[in-house]
């Protein structure tokens, strides 16, 4: 999990910033629109619940630290922790109120997961917009839209890479 | 059976749920690899033999039943159908 979490951060890193940067210049460089490791931390949550802070935490303060570093992208140092516990805060209630869910979408794992990480991303853009703007309320909710809009994002397309990745390997596979 | 191995299979499978209910899978896994060998083993004129591709790569390890199977459900799908030029054996490869 923490060797996937460091692929994703640095393709994100690597490839979608500098995307980003070249699209959407006037965007900040501090939040990713594509944010491929929110997909790797719900997944984490899924199959590991709270194990997977541990799991997750070197490699989190290990990529905070190199954004942070050698990067030079202002991220706030209880943003990994946050995001953490944001994630599986936000699977857990999709957890809890699954019944609901079970007569629109059946009992589908995947689509649970992604009601998660729309839970986990809110979570996750309300702390970290908290600490970030330090309760300032002008750009409180344009921080959680942000947040959400990347994690959200980002997760959908890890999911499709891995099953696109999957689609490949049984191509091969007779 | 391991743990891990558990969940990695669990992941495949919710990733299949995916695959399926968004609607990107319509061929099983024989069948893709029995209509891939046909398109890649076509001639100029679209055309293919049944040996040709039973010899192919990806099909070599598919049982005789499994690979006949999936040829005739490629057949009903629109995918491959009989070229003409022989009574059997001989198909015209289809684009999706």
């Amino acid at each position: 999990m923490s060797s996937a979490y460091i692929v994703c951060y640095t393709l994100v890193g690597g490839l979608v910033l500098p995307l980003q940067s070249v699209l959407f210049p006037e965007f900040t460089k501090s939040i990713s629109l594509l944010f491929l490791p929110h997909g790797v931390r719900i997944l984490s949550a899924h199959y590991f619940g709270w194990k997977s802070i541990p799991l997750l935490l070197p490699a989190s303060y290990f990529m905070w630290y190199l954004s942070v570093y050698a990067t030079g992208i202002p991220i706030h140092p209880t943003q990994p922790l946050i995001s953490l516990l944001a994630c599986i805060l936000g699977y857990k209630i999709a957890l809890s109120i699954y019944f609901i869910f079970e007569r629109f979408c059946g009992k589908q794992k995947w689509k649970i997961l992604i009601f998660g990480g729309v839970f986990g991303s809110f979570l996750n853009g309300f702390g970290n917009s908290f600490f970030y703007c330090e309760g300032c309320a002008l750009t409180f909710s344009h921080y959680i839209e942000t947040y959400m809009l990347g994690d959200i994002l980002g997760q959908l397309a890890l999911m499709l890479l891995l099953m696109y990745l999957l689609k490949w390997i049984r191509l091969f596979k007779v | 059976m391991s743990t891990a191995l558990e969940r990695l299979i669990s992941l495949k499978i919710l990733l299949e749920d995916m695959e399926l209910d968004l609607g990107l899978t319509s061929l099983s896994s024989s069948e893709k690899s029995v209509y891939l060998a046909a398109q890649s083993l076509k001639s100029d004129e679209g055309i293919v033999e049944t040996k040709q591709i039973m010899a192919h790569l990806f099909t070599k390890n598919i049982s005789r039943p499994t690979f006949f199977r999936a040829l005739s459900k490629i057949e009903a799908k629109g995918l491959i159908r009989n070229s003409g030029l022989k009574v059997m054996g001989s198909f015209e490869v289809m684009d999706v």
